[in-house]
This record gives C-alpha cells, sequence and structure tokens, in this order.
C-alpha cells in the first residue's frame, strides 16, 4: 500500500470517527421540553377547537339524560339516585370528570387527560397532553348566575320609600340556586371523588365561613335588598312609588287554589312530601330566573338596611297559607333577632331554623 | 374617519394578525356586557417603505347601551390600545359580525356592511397561543400553555380595583387580579360609575365604606354631604364624607 493510499485510510477513520463522536455527543445535549414545542398554527387550532368543544360540553352537561337513564358508571363521581335537576350537571366538574376518558380521539389526535385542579373563582382547570406538547383549560363557571337587571327598587316588606334604592351603576348577577356542598369544595380545592352528597345545599354554615365562601367564588354573600328585587314582580314605578307583590310567580295578592302536585312543583312548602324534592331544582322562579324565591330551604340574607333580619323564613317547614310564606318577610337566624320592626308586624319565627345560602357577583 | 377614509386607509393592508380567534367569522353573543376585546389588527403600507399598524378592537353590547366598533393606531400593542387608543374610527352596533375572506375583510354591524378590499394582502396570521396566547380568555374559557399556568399579580383584599376621576377618566381597572369578590363604593363625583374594592362587602358598619343606595333613589346631584342620602350605615352610625369617601361613623 502506498504512503498516499494510507493518507487517505486516515482520513476516513478519522472523518468517521468524528461522526460517532458528534452523534454519541448529540445525546447529551438538552432538548426541549415536551411542553415547550412550538406548534404549527394548524395544530393550534385543532387544540382552539378541543377547548372551545370541551367548553361546550362542561357547559351543556347531561343533554342528553344519560344520568337519569342510568347509563353513567363512574360512582366515585356521581353517586347513584342522586334526586337532582337535570341543571345540576351544568358547569359540573363531576359530570366533566365522569365523562373524561384516559386518551380522547379529536381531529386525529389523542388528547391525553393528565389531571384537573381548581382555580381561582371557582373555576375548574383541566389539563392535557397532545402530540407531546402540554395545556391547560380554564373552564369558568357561567351556568351559576343571572342577570339583575338595573333599575329602582324597595326593599323591605314595608311600602314606604325607607329601604329605597337603586342598581343603576351596578352589574349585578345572582346566584340561580343555593351554593351545595360540590361548590364549598371546589373553593377550598379539595378532591371530589367520593364527595358526600354533593348536591344537596350547603346548610348552617357561619357567616363568617358563607362570606369567605362566596369571597372565593368571585362573589359576595347574596344581600336581602338584592333577593328582595330579584324576587318582586316589576310594574311601572310611579312616583318613586314601587308596587309590591307577595308571591314570586304572580301579581295576584292571593295564591289561587290548585292540586297540591302542582303547586308542590312550584313552590315546595310543607305540605309537599320532602321525599319527593328535588335538588338543585328549579322551584320557585323568580322574574329574573333565580330559583327558591319562596318555599325549599330557608335562606340566609346579608341585610344591610337592617342586619337582624337575615332569614328568608318561607320554606319546606312553613305552609303555604302560612304568614312567612311571602315575599320580603325576614326571621333572624339568632335565637333573640329583633325583626318586629323590621316586618311591620308583632310576630317572629322561632320555631325551627336552618339556612342555606347563595351569592352574588359585582362584575 | 369617514367609512369611506378608512376603508381607504385598510385597503393597502399587507398583513392582517387575528388577535381573538373566537371573534371572527362567527357571532359574538354572550360577551361579557361591555367588555373590551381586540379583534384584528392590519398592518398597512403609509407610503413609501412606511408602514403603520391598526387595531380593530370592540366594546360588547351593555343592556340597553349599543356596542362599539373602534379602530385605533397601534402603539405598543392592541392590548394596549384597549383602554387609552386614540379612536380613528367608531361605529355602534347591536349585533356584530367580521368576516375574513381572501380579499377582502367584511364587517356587519346591524345594517351597516363594511367591505375593505384587500389589495396587499399577503400573510393572514393567526396569533399563536405559544408566544400572544400564553394564557387567553375566550368568553367561557382560558387556554394556557404548559401546566403551571401563568403566574399573576394578584391584589390584596381591600386594594380599590376599578377607579375614574371626577370626570370619569378610567384611572384603575384591574379587577380581574382581585382573586375574591369585588364591591362597590363611592369616592369621587364621577356620576356614571362606582369604584370597586376587592374583598369581602362590609359596608355599613362602623369606620366602613357607606353601602350604596344608588343616584336615583337618593335623587342628588352633591354626594359629598353630611349624612348623604346617596349611602347608608347600620343603624346608629351615620354617613360622612371623608376625603370624598362615603363611610360609616
Amino acid at each position: 500500500m502506498s504512503n498516499n493510499n494510507k493518507s487517505i485510510i486516515t482520513k476516513l477513520l478519522v472523518f468517521v470517527c468524528l461522526i460517532l463522536l458528534g452523534i454519541v455527543l448529540s445525546q447529551f445535549i438538552p432538548r426541549e421540553n415536551a411542553s415547550k414545542k412550538k406548534p404549527s398554527d394548524d395544530f393550534n387550532q385543532v387544540i382552539l377547537d378541543f377547548a372551545q368543544y370541551k367548553a361546550d360540553f362542561y357547559q351543556k352537561g347531561d343533554i342528553e339524560g344519560e344520568y337519569f337513564d342510568e347509563k353513567l358508571n363512574c360512582p366515585q363521581y356521581l353517586q347513584k339516585s342522586m334526586d337532582v335537576h337535570s341543571s345540576f350537571f351544568e358547569c359540573n366538574p363531576l359530570f366533566y370528570l365522569c365523562k373524561t376518558e384516559g386518551v380522547e380521539k379529536f381531529k386525529n389526535y389523542d388528547f391525553q387527560f393528565l389531571g384537573y385542579e381548581f382555580g381561582v373563582h371557582a373555576s375548574f382547570i383541566v389539563k392535557y397532553l397532545v402530540a407531546g406538547f402540554a395545556f391547560q383549560l380554564k373552564l369558568k363557571n357561567t351556568c351559576a348566575s343571572t342577570y339583575l337587571p338595573r333599575n329602582v327598587y324597595n326593599a323591605g316588606p314595608k311600602e314606604n320609600s325607607d329601604y329605597l334604592w337603586d342598581n343603576s351603576l351596578e352589574n349585578v348577577y345572582i346566584d340561580k340556586n343555593y351554593i351545595n356542598n360540590l361548590d364549598v369544595a371546589i373553593v377550598q380545592n379539595q378532591k371530589i371523588e367520593n364527595l358526600k352528597n354533593p348536591h344537596m345545599p350547603a346548610l348552617n354554615l357561619k357567616r363568617d365561613k358563607m362570606q369567605e365562601v362566596c369571597s372565593l367564588r368571585g362573589g359576595q354573600l347574596l344581600q336581602s335588598r338584592y333577593f328582595d328585587a330579584a324576587v318582586n314582580y316589576p310594574s311601572l314605578v310611579v312616583n318613586k312609588v314601587i308596587r309590591k307583590f307577595p308571591y314570586p310567580w304572580t301579581k295576584r295578592r292571593e295564591l289561587r287554589e290548585e292540586k297540591l302536585e302542582a303547586h308542590c312543583l312550584k313552590n315546595f312548602t310543607k305540605e309537599c312530601d320532602k321525599k319527593n324534592y328535588v335538588y338543585h331544582s328549579d322551584y320557585s322562579p323568580s322574574w329574573i330566573g333565580i330559583y327558591h324565591a319562596l318555599g325549599s330551604h330557608m335562606e340566609y340574607l346579608d341585610n344591610k338596611f337592617y342586619p337582624p333580619a337575615n332569614l328568608k323564613v318561607s320554606s319546606y317547614l312553613i305552609a303555604k297559607e302560612d304568614i312567612w310564606n311571602k315575599n320580603f318577610l325576614r326571621g333572624s337566624n339568632a335565637e333573640n333577632g329583633d325583626i318586629k320592626r323590621y316586618n311591620g308586624m308583632n310576630r317572629e319565627y322561632l320555631e325551627k331554623k336552618e339556612w342555606a345560602f347563595r351569592c352574588q357577583y359585582f362584575k | 374617519m369617514s367609512v369611506f377614509q378608512i376603508i381607504f386607509l385598510l385597503m393597502s393592508t399587507f398583513h392582517i394578525e387575528v388577535l381573538n380567534s373566537s371573534l371572527v367569522g362567527k357571532s359574538i353573543e354572550g360577551l361579557p356586557p361591555g367588555t373590551l376585546h381586540n379583534v384584528i389588527a392590519f398592518k398597512t403600507y403609509s407610503g413609501g417603505f412606511f408602514t403603520k399598524e391598526y387595531c380593530l378592537n370592540i366594546q360588547a353590547v351593555k343592556d340597553n347601551e349599543p356596542g362599539e366598533l373602534f379602530i385605533v393606531e397601534k402603539e405598543s400593542d392592541c392590548e394596549a390600545s384597549l383602554m387609552n387608543g386614540k379612536k380613528i374610527f367608531q361605529l355602534a352596533f347591536y349585533n356584530f359580525q367580521l368576516e375574513l375572506k381572501e380579499k377582502f375583510v367584511l364587517i356587519k354591524a346591524d345594517k351597516e356592511r363594511l367591505q375593505i378590499p384587500l389589495i396587499n394582502k399577503k400573510y393572514l396570521e393567526n396569533k399563536k397561543f405559544t408566544s400572544h396566547i400564553a394564557s387567553n380568555s375566550y368568553g367561557s374559557f382560558e387556554i394556557s400553555t404548559g401546566l403551571g399556568g401563568k403566574k399573576r399579580e394578584w391584589l390584596s383584599a381591600g386594594s380599590i380595583c376599578y377607579q375614574t376621576d371626577d370626570e370619569c377618566n378610567v384611572i384603575k381597572d384591574n379587577c380581574q387580579k382581585c382573586p375574591y369578590g369585588t364591591y362597590y363604593i363611592k369616592n369621587n363625583a364621577c356620576a356614571k360609575s362606582l369604584t370597586k374594592v376587592c374583598g369581602i362587602d362590609q359596608c355599613g358598619t362602623q369606620n366602613n365604606y357607606a353601602c350604596i343606595r344608588g343616584p336615583l333613589a337618593s335623587e342628588i346631584k352633591e354626594y359629598c354631604l353630611p349624612d348623604s342620602p346617596y349611602g347608608f350605615c347600620h343603624e346608629g352610625l351615620r354617613v360622612s364624607c371623608v376625603n370624598k369617601v362615603l363611610i360609616c361613623e
């Protein structure tokens, strides 16, 4: 072999060695983390579409009626035989998790569900991995509350204008239903698997605790004058006199005769069989679409005009013809709360007391 | 600027950036009332090699007040223009839809139809959430890259998060940074809005803010008075106006 040939072979060997060394060294070069991969515009669009699809699904809930048809099998999230209205499943993390699979196919991509947590204002954060790209969706609860139109209102049971007020500069939303055990668990960022009675109202909490729960939901404990505004059928304001009606669903001053069954669908009072009570239901709807305006559970209301008068007494513990089963009247959750002057009648409610609560939001 | 002028100005667009794809090509019903949104940004030729950028923004319909489409000249970014940008074109609407086609942009605002021909358009960009939409909001959801979410600086309870001056110019607007609820107080003469505070509403109690009775129910023009009917307190306390703030003493 000539020196010339030896030199070429040596150079080739050095070249091959350099390539091999390069390959070996490349294994030690830090790579981008999977979640930092930069996706293409098309891929972004798939993720946005998936997010929109999931947000819609979260909002709509059980539109197929699968829970009531007993087609769901996820006892850790949804116990069987809950007496609930279908609206309970709207914006409900339990239903979302029940219907969530480990890997979901969407537009030819596999979306792997990684887990969940709860964020500020009771938002539901779900985490996914798709094609090595990690992302999270913060799903907002847009189902719970409804808007109180701007107007002049008159709170309390009296006809005078002592408690006249207006929300003409306020954007106010009010929870349609009571805060339930699931809502409380969410703001405390608890795991919600096997949560006991998630659909039932959180009852008899202390005022501080109720305020805290509402605050963590991004709101305030519902105030009595806003509740009065939400349940009194609106009428034309003439000379600042606002007509007050005793029942939320009608301008009549007397209750109509009707079958008990029909009455209990509208206003769940003492006459109704508690075994038939449907939670998160649409009993006693008001003109803005909040429920349980009368009947159902007693409710704590933060009364800024007259603090001791803080209890909506009308409930399943009160008969439909009872004086307490009317708009505006308040009891007190304290044993000796003096509310006679507020109600303008010489009566107090001293029987069994329990209270649910809900929140309002200044947006 | 007239409709004709704005169409003429935007005709030279050579780059369109979609800032919020959920507002393009579909109905925008369901936006929170009165909220402001970036929609798209136009990059135009303004003579020679010079270019100018414009942001098309909307304010959602609020109660009975119409929404507004407004176009501003972009300064640092379109987000900043939402609150402070100088509006060069405004159009009120109750129903709004924007469609982005290959050769034109079509804006439907009630009965108005603005068709902006794109004679130069070369590049259409949908904002990537890897950059701009690091944590972007689409009405009912927000999307973030990574799994930790975006770190935010939160306001503490008691902080004022929305405020105007006496002439109703907005000087603070960051209630989205309040991790709790917010509530209203009265501390300036602006007749169109109230100030918002982050935290739990304890109005009406001693040495706290007065609760708001409201301008229509109180029927007064000058709110800052002793025993001002604009506010109210718990029994035994009186409304005072201290440093323009209604409180209970």
